[in-house]
């Protein structure tokens, strides 16, 4: 690589920019090569047995399936409410809504895709997990499905614009080709306008999905914070843990070099290698339907 | 005929339904919060400082941690931000590369913030030696924010119309002449939008500073670089685990409130310089 | 002895207020080739548009006078608009095909108007497509998806499908302007092949090709629009130069 021929002006506005920009870029290397250096520790110890050991006692053993089962459910859960929710409305916004309505309900999602965690998480701890005990008929309300729930409020209003706008990429002469055959409105946006969108939309879920598993605080208050898999594994109303809620319990107390926070670490890595997973894909998804 | 538009109005009506359902749930939400914070709120809330483990007394330097964390993380994240934008509009041609880096800034958005916490401790607070303090706070929310305030930045360069740009090239004019003859005054209004975005996305963030920048009780203002601050964000949190507590709850909805309100002013604000100045474009 | 398939009595189309046709009044015989010329930004695709009711979609689109359509006044509101695109089907300036197998985008439509049990589906497809003389070409390929297909070709499949549901009016915006001149030549030859059963509108703004196909014209410009016979055409008709 010729430098002078890539970069022929290089005065000081080069250098300052340019070194901004390694820092803006290189951030992300640095964040992934943290979390492998520092959670070496713990898998020459565990060996890979801790991603799938069950058992986490803080100085004895370190297993984190328990956390990453509760994650992938939690998060599975969240999904699965929001997508009637998130694409109905999306379709209602912007296929039968005309312009003031529409921009009104774009506005309101993007204020309410601002509001902080911790108001959901206050909300979950003073009122939803009172709420799903009651309703459910459980002795404690902190499960599993509380935090799914509460998931699943918080990424509506992200999953909503983002599917919202996928389908408003969708051409106008399929709207028109479609009409001109005879389709009523609602043929027209079910048969051409969402099969059109779909890769947009699969973009947006798995965006959602994403901002889902990575959520810390909202869930860590209301999943009951119990390291196990609840039995039989599929008994949502069983409390449980899932990987940011484990560290975000367990960061302060172990703000060091020991073993337990190397494990921290390395449960870090196993969320952060999940979430790249499912936002690259989103984002793979969403270019392609541009 | 009948029955196909009986099928039309009945997969309409669900639409609106789901519609309704989902806008009440977050109608509800606001209004709870409204309130059940509503009463906290006097004058004595807003300018006292918290007494007995913040069951008692106000929120003042909650609300002045939370500033500071905000602020600084915005101002030393806008330089950066600036500067990585105008290194790939200006200097970086090779579409590959462009597409790399925002890749790669799309990436940084995506990580959770709990990572954030965790290895932005590890670098500014222990390797930096600044421990748990507000720098390390303001650095962690800065390197957060710093897609937020990219992406915002990057779409109002790229939309500079390029006679502007040519006429500065015509001129003779050096980059660096160029930004910030042209470039940074054209763009201005992605600086403020992405700037005030930032801002509303450091204010919110709790689990990133949680373990890194705060303490819960007899903090005032920072006396030195190590010193850690109390925000809303933190103190909200640890009333919020003593939910049996009556007086921790209210003071908990009234510091939830005044942290909504800050993040939705941010918001709003943004929203209203986007709108106007879509209205401009299509004039 | 000739049939009107539409008549226009003082159509005035106006978009948020503003006039786009101050006023319109014509007849389009049934079983002949309409075409409907005038400099670009004179509304003529508005006007075509207006037939089968497609500008319900844009907001602030207004309607006065009489659009009598097949014997019907189309803003009549117990009028099925649905059935009313169904016979006056519409072939637009960009070929636009779904992403599906060619075959499926010729049924495309055909499935939402026939009865459910989906006979004699393959055989309308194989009719419509010989209809635009696609089926020799792809004939073998049915199953491939319809954009591997030419623009060309795209345009002729665009047509078959909007003749698998048997229109009586077939409506058609600038069909030719996004192709090469064979294509284009290809297109004309069908709209003379339709005429016998079909009813044909033709927006261009080709004056040779309205020459070529066309057996009245229809000339809009100033906001309103006159009636012209068309062979020979009239000197004193200017257009836009190409």
């Amino acid at each position: 690589m010729n430098v002078n021929k890539m970069f022929p002006e290089r005065g000081p506005a080069f250098w300052w920019t340019g070194f901004t920009a390694l820092i803006a870029s290189g951030t992300i290397f640095i964040l992934f090569v943290s979390l492998v250096v520092e959670s070496v520790p713990v898998f020459k110890v565990q060996g890979v047995s801790f991603l799938w050991g069950t058992d986490w006692f803080a100085g004895e053993s370190y297993g984190a399936l328990p956390m990453i089962f509760g994650s992938l459910m939690v998060t599975g859960l969240a999904v699965i409410l929001v997508l009637p929710f998130a694409l109905g409305s999306a379709i209602l916004t912007s296929e039968f809504l005309n312009g003031r309505y529409r921009l009104m309900v774009k506005a309101a999602m993007e204020l309410l895709a601002g509001v902080p965690g911790i108001i959901y998480g206050l909300i979950g701890i003073a009122l939803l997990t009172a709420a799903v005990r009651d309703v459910f008929g459980l002795i404690d309300g902190n499960t599993l499905f509380t935090a799914g729930l509460l998931l699943a409020v918080m990424i509506l209003p992200t999953v909503m614009t983002l599917a919202e706008d996928a389908l408003r990429a969708v051409p106008g002469e399929f709207r028109d080709t479609a009409l001109s055959l005879g389709l009523t409105r609602m043929e027209m946006v079910l048969k051409v306008v969402v099969p059109q969108a779909l890769p947009g939309l699969a973009g947006a879920v798995f965006l959602g999905l994403g901002r889902a598993m990575g959520e810390t605080i909202a869930v860590m208050l209301v999943i009951g914070g119990i390291d196990r898999i609840p039995q039989p594994w599929f008994d949502l109303f069983a409390p449980g843990q899932s990987i940011p809620s484990k560290i975000g319990r367990e960061a302060a107390e172990s703000l060091g070099f020991d073993l337990q926070w190397s494990a921290l670490i390395a449960l870090g890595l196993v969320l952060f290698v999940m979430v790249m997973a499912l936002t690259s894909a989103g984002n793979l998804l969403l270019r392609r339907a541009r | 005929m009948t029955r196909r538009l009986f099928k039309e109005q009945t997969i309409l009506f669900a639409l609106y339904g789901f519609t309704i359902c989902g806008c009440l749930v977050l109608a509800v939400i606001l209004a709870t919060v409204f309130i059940k914070g509503s009463p906290a709120i006097s004058g004595a809330f807003l300018f006292e400082e918290s007494r007995n483990f913040g069951l008692e007394g106000g929120i003042f330097y909650q609300i002045v941690g939370t500033l500071i964390l905000m602020a600084g993380a915005a101002l030393v994240c806008l330089p950066v931000a600036l500067g990585s934008v105008l290194f790939q509009t200006e200097f970086l041609h090779s579409p590959q590369i462009k597409k790399l880096f925002r890749l790669l800034i799309y990436s940084l958005n995506a990580v959770p913030t709990i990572i954030f916490g965790l290895i932005g401790y590890l670098f500014f607070g222990v390797f930096l030696e600044a421990g748990v303090s507000w720098v390390t706070g303001v650095l962690i929310l800065a390197v957060m924010i710093l897609p937020t305030l990219h992406v915002s930045i990057h779409e109002a360069v790229e939309s500079i119309p390029k006679h502007y740009r040519e006429a500065a090239l015509a001129l003779g004019l050096s980059p660096g002449q160029q930004m910030r003859a042209v470039i940074l005054p054209q763009s201005l209004h992605g600086i403020v939008t992405g700037t005030l975005l930032g801002l509303a996305r450091a204010a919110g963030e709790t689990a990133a500073i949680m373990f890194t920048a705060t303490a819960f009780s007899g903090v005032k203002l920072p006396q030195s670089w190590t010193e850690p601050v109390t925000t809303l964000q933190t103190h909200i949190l640890v009333l919020a685990q003593e939910a049996t507590n009556p007086l921790a709850l209210t003071n908990a909805w009234g510091a939830g409130l005044v942290l909504l309100m800050i993040v939705f002013v941010l918001i709003a604000v943004t929203l209203w310089i986007r709108s106007g100045l879509q209205m401009e474009a299509q004039r | 002895m000739t049939e009107n398939a539409i008549q226009l009595e003082q159509v005035r189309l106006s978009y948020s207020g503003k006039a786009v046709i101050e006023t319109a009044s014509c007849r389009i015989r049934k079983n002949a080739v309409t075409a409907v010329v005038g400099p670009s930004g004179s509304g003529k695709s508005t006007l075509l548009r207006t037939l089968c009711r497609m500008n319900d979609r844009l907001p602030g689109f207004q309607v006065e006078g009489s659009v009598i359509v097949l014997g019907r006044d189309i803003h009549d509101p117990t009028l099925n608009v649905y059935e009313l695109r169904k016979r006056v089907g519409m072939v637009f300036q960009k070929p636009c095909v779904f992403p599906k197998s060619i075959v499926e985008n010729v049924t495309f439509g055909l499935k939402f108007h026939a009865s459910p049990n989906g006979k004699g589906f393959s055989e309308r497809a194989e009719q419509s497509l010989r209809d635009v003389f696609l089926w020799d070409e792809v004939k073998d390929r049915l199953d491939d998806p319809a954009n591997t297909l030419s623009q060309g070709q795209q345009q002729r499949l665009a047509m078959a499908r909007t003749l698998a549901v048997d229109p009586e009016i077939l409506l058609m915006d600038e069909p030719t302007s996004a192709l090469d001149p064979k294509s284009s030549r290809a297109i004309e030859d069908l709209i003379l092949s339709l005429k016998d059963r079909h009813t044909l509108v033709l927006v261009t703004h080709n004056v040779d090709q309205a020459e070529r196909v066309a057996e009245d014209l229809i000339c809009v410009d100033e906001k309103t629009i006159c009636h012209k016979p068309c062979h020979p055409l009239p000197a004193s008709v200017t257009l836009d130069p190409l």
